[in-house]
């Protein structure tokens, strides 16, 4: 489970990230009617926090084994899950600037 | 090379073996396999006789609904063209989007999954080839049923995604939207069952040797395609359940009147609905991926990237369900967060076009009917892709929803995402099947009829969108100016279906069915299904040392037909498959698997009668034929884990595994924690619907009844997990002990169950007038469903022990219970905490 875990670590971190984002924004509008700043805020912080996670991730797959076929297709694909989730974190934070 | 089990995998090089194998070994395998004869063909499981049928009872749908498109367009060529009136007009679109989503595109995916798998991944048949039978019977029987509904005007006529309240009781009485909500609930079930097939498939019958690197790109593909399933259509049963029982039962759970609200509909709906559309896009490019290399001659660019692409949709596609409720008044902010994740979710979609036209570039194309459907479906499944990106801009899909904007850019993205590559399939694994190929002078008029009339439907359907027509309209005025536009539509729509009639005209013509192999590897694929195969799959199943061993092993095919390879006759006397490891796939032991019986065959026909009847209100019949499916489902659990001799059996070059397995190493357990992730699901998507309706109304919701009753429910659920787990526990120095202990457990379940129920009707509890009540009385009726069944499952072990059939070295038939009964205990615990203690919390 914990190498499964590691594997699809990026997705993982974005999609919790993005279900996070979803309840603060909603949690705000029933509370405040509106996504306030602080909710902005916290969806910036968490989108700062995922993003470090998987930054993370990726220097941990420096120490994936790298010798066998299989080796090298995981950690091949673990690395760019990882990279490609920094990006879509950051992407994905970005309506918090919106009006 | 490393291993993950202690499996020695210095033992491959034993294969191929030398020598000649016995005389009678071939015989003897075919005869363990032979399908059964005669009316009994009908119970017949082996996958490429389900596989066969289950594509055409696809393909069937997928014609049916097409004739449908055909009367909408000639009804919508004229301005007010008398062809059809408006009521049956509203049935005819209802129904082309039901039957194509529900009864063609998922089960077609799914029935090329049965088909092709087990040979792609070298193994004798999927795990639970009498699930893959049910799933396909229920499916047939009752589609057909439910298809045959508008012969009688009774269809359902609410759109394909029925939306709440014009589909309430108010605004829609009638059967029409009974039929729709209760009518699909065989095919959820299907397709769920398919998943549960598929997924422990490739993760448990590959080859030895096929490790995760090497798995073909289609399995990858079908893998996160059954794991989609699972997350995804869960939403779409509790959304069917509770428009149902709001219907029946007069539950508020969309009228914003009584506390409901017709937006959780869409929620539910499309948190199933949007990821649908990768469900059946991922195993359509999984496809293009296998044949593209084939036509290309060169292996696939950028495999790795590809397998992530899949992967990462999988992911993405679960953010994007908003995307078509950018219109219902959502807060900006949470728009802005489905927008970005729908613009997202076109980058895997994007890498994997590019490794296509890559892996085009790179080799050297010859051209067939095949490469010209795969080609094709690139270019429309691009367009589609760029009308999705400009439909994830908020503003400009305010002005293009619900318009044929929104038409065309569904059609370009299925057709170009799906059924161009199904075609492409039928026509490149059609000597698989088929005693002769089909014809490619005959492809090559219907690609070219198909490719034509989609860009003249639907490009010209942007326009009429753009020009503001409204989905939906059976009909328009002169002076609007739609006339043209849609004129050319009608021409295309019936271009593209020429272009199938051709396809039916090739099939006729020359497919003929055989599980002996036809022409075979015609167009020189790469991959496993591509081995000389019989009724028992390949005669011998290969050492896979890559990804394209047909390419890299000139001989493998002679030897794997020569059985030089592991299980080249049958080990024990009975069909079997090796299960192997989840990454490495390292032989972990023998799969007995079942034979044909009457048994699925029934539950099917009485799984589909059940939602059937009980749609037309024959509930005297409708219960009795669920009292039926389920003595059907225990007969057919009946005949499960039994002894096996020996306890090891050679499975070729005098390697030894053992014939029984259980835990998590076993397929069985894999099966029962997927069936309990369906359920959780399911529950998760009830708890999130009593949540969004307390944040529509948190004044409204009332204190929940005292806290005493809480404590007594919440002992007796813990007590009855204690009892599960303690049941796993003693069973190896006692199984009748194990067996009261699970009737103990139930007795426990069912005891916190009415505690529940008694405080809440003192509680005065009703659920007819508002939805927190409604809420309260589903999350007990759903756990009354799993009080029964863990009730049937105790009295089930204790049934095997007087029969001698519990045993102390078998313990998978107590494991699954045990797991069963833990988690029936933690939902009831979950939902008492929901129901009691939220409401105090906020």
């Amino acid at each position: 489970m914990r190498r499964w875990l590691i594997f699809l670590g990026g997705p993982l971190i974005w999609a919790a990230h993005f279900l996070f984002i979803y309840f603060v924004a909603s949690v705000s509008e029933v509370v405040a009617g509106e996504t306030s700043f602080p909710a902005r805020a916290l969806i910036v912080v968490s989108g700062i926090a995922a993003a470090i996670c998987n930054l993370l991730l990726l220097f941990r797959t420096r120490r994936l084994p790298g010798v066998e076929p299989l080796e090298i297709f995981w950690r091949s694909v673990t690395a760019t899950g990882a990279a490609i989730s920094i990006i879509a974190i950051v992407w994905q934070s970005l309506p918090a600037f919106t009006r | 090379m490393k291993s993950e089990t202690g499996f020695d995998t210095a033992l491959y090089d034993r294969f191929p073996t030398k020598g000649e194998r016995p005389d009678d070994e071939l015989s003897r395998l075919e005869a363990v396999w032979q399908p059964p004869r005669g009316i009994s063909i009908v119970t017949a499981i082996n996958n490429n006789i389900v596989g066969i049928n289950y594509i055409a009872a696809a393909f069937l749908f997928f014609v049916l609904a097409g004739v449908l498109a055909l009367l909408m367009r000639t009804q919508l060529a004229l301005p007010l063209n008398g062809f059809l009136d408006e009521k049956t007009y509203n049935q005819v679109f209802t129904m082309h989007g039901t039957v194509m989503m529900f009864l063609f595109a998922v089960p077609a995916v799914e029935a090329i999954g049965v088909l092709l798998l087990p040979q792609m991944l070298g193994a004798r048949d999927l795990p639970f080839p009498r699930l893959s039978a049910y799933a396909f019977w229920a499916y047939f029987i009752g589609g057909l049923c439910f298809f045959c509904s508008i012969f009688f005007g009774v269809a359902p006529d609410g759109g394909w995604f029925m939306y709440p309240p014009l589909t309430s009781s108010a605004h829609s009485p009638g059967v029409n939207a009974d039929f729709w909500l209760l009518g699909i609930g065989f095919i959820e079930i299907s397709a769920i069952a398919g998943a549960i097939e598929i997924i422990v498939g490739v993760m448990k019958t590959r080859a030895p040797g096929m490790s995760l690197d090497k798995l073909p790109i289609f399995a990858w593909s079908m893998l996160v395609f059954a794991v989609m399933i699972v997350i995804g259509f869960p939403a779409v049963i509790l959304a069917t359940l509770l428009l149902e029982l709001e219907r029946a039962l007069n539950w508020p759970f969309f009228d914003a009147l009584r506390g409901g609200d017709p937006i959780l509909w869409q929620h539910l709906f499309w948190f199933f609905g949007h990821p649908d559309v990768y469900i059946i896009f991922l195993p359509a490019a999984g496809m293009l991926s296998m044949i593209i290399p084939t036509i290309a001659r060169t292996p696939l660019v950028g495999h790795n990237l590809v397998v992530l692409a899949i992967l990462t949709t999988g992911f993405i596609g679960f953010g994007v369900w908003v995307h078509h409720m950018f219109t219902t008044g959502l807060p900006p902010v949470s728009t802005a967060f489905f927008s970005a994740a729908g613009m997202a979710v076109t980058v895997p979609a994007g890498l994997q076009v590019f490794a296509w036209i890559a892996t085009l570039a790179a080799g050297k194309v010859k051209w067939s009917v095949p490469a010209y459907f795969a080609v094709g479906s690139i270019i429309i499944f691009v367009m589609g892709g760029l009308t999705g990106v400009m439909l994830a801009l908020v503003p400009f899909d305010w002005v293009a929803h619900d318009t044929y904007f929104v038409v065309a850019h569904l059609h370009y993205v299925l057709i170009g995402g799906m059924v161009f590559p199904m075609f492409a399939a039928f026509y490149y694994w059609a000597p698989m099947s088929s005693r002769r190929r089909l014809s490619e002078r005959l492809g090559r008029w219907a690609f070219w009829l198909m490719f034509i009339g989609v860009h003249v439907t639907f490009l010209t359907m942007h326009l009429t969108g753009l020009m503001g027509m409204p989905r939906r309209v059976f009909t328009y005025l002169d002076e609007w100016g739609w006339q043209l536009p849609n004129f050319i539509s009608t021409v295309g729509a019936f271009m593209i279906a020429s272009g199938v009639g051709i396809v039916i005209i090739d099939l006729a013509r020359n497919f003929r069915f055989t599980m002996a192999g036809g022409p075979g590897n015609v167009f020189g694929g790469g991959t496993l299904e591509w081995l000389p195969s019989e009724a028992y799959s390949v005669r011998s199943i290969p050492v896979v040392k890559s990804r394209y061993p047909l390419w890299d092993d000139a001989n493998l095919a002679d030897d794997v037909e020569q059985g030089r390879y592991f299980l080249p006759g049958s080990a024990i006397g009975e069909r079997e498959t090796i299960i192997t490891s989840a990454l490495r796939a390292e032989p972990l032991y023998l799969q007995r698997s079942p034979q044909p019986s009457w048994s699925s065959f029934g539950a099917a026909v009485f799984t589909a009668a059940f939602f059937l009847l009980l749609t037309v209100k024959l509930y005297a019949l409708s219960l009795s034929s669920g009292a039926a499916a389920i003595y059907c489902i225990v007969r057919w659990a009946w005949s499960l884990d039994r002894p096996i001799e020996p306890a090891t059996a050679d499975i070729g070059a005098g390697i030894m595994v053992p014939t029984y397995a259980s835990g998590s190493q076993s397929h069985g357990w894999w099966a029962m924690a997927i069936v309990l992730t369906v359920a959780g699901m399911i529950f998760a998507m009830l708890i999130f619907s009593y949540i969004f309706l307390w944040s529509r109304q948190p004044a409204a919701w009332p204190a929940p009844p005292d806290v005493s009753h809480f404590a007594v429910a919440a002992i007796l659920c813990a007590g009855a997990a204690i009892c599960a787990h303690a049941a796993r526990k003693v069973y190896a120095t006692t199984t009748k002990g194990a067996a009261i202990l699970t009737l103990i457990g139930a007795a426990g379940l069912a005891a916190a169950w009415a505690a529940s129920c008694f405080s809440w009707r003192s509680a005065g509890l009703a659920p007819e007038l508002t939805s927190h009540d409604a809420l309260v009385a589903t999350i007990l009726t759903w756990d009354a469903l799993f009080v029964a069944t863990s009730a049937i499952m105790a009295l089930y072990a204790v049934a095997r022990h007087f029969a001698g059939l519990l045993n102390a070295g078998r313990p998978a038939t107590i494991e699954s219970i045990s797991l069963f009964l833990t988690y029936s205990a933690v939902q009831a615990a979950v939902g008492l905490v929901v129901t009691r203690l939220f409401p105090l919390a906020v």
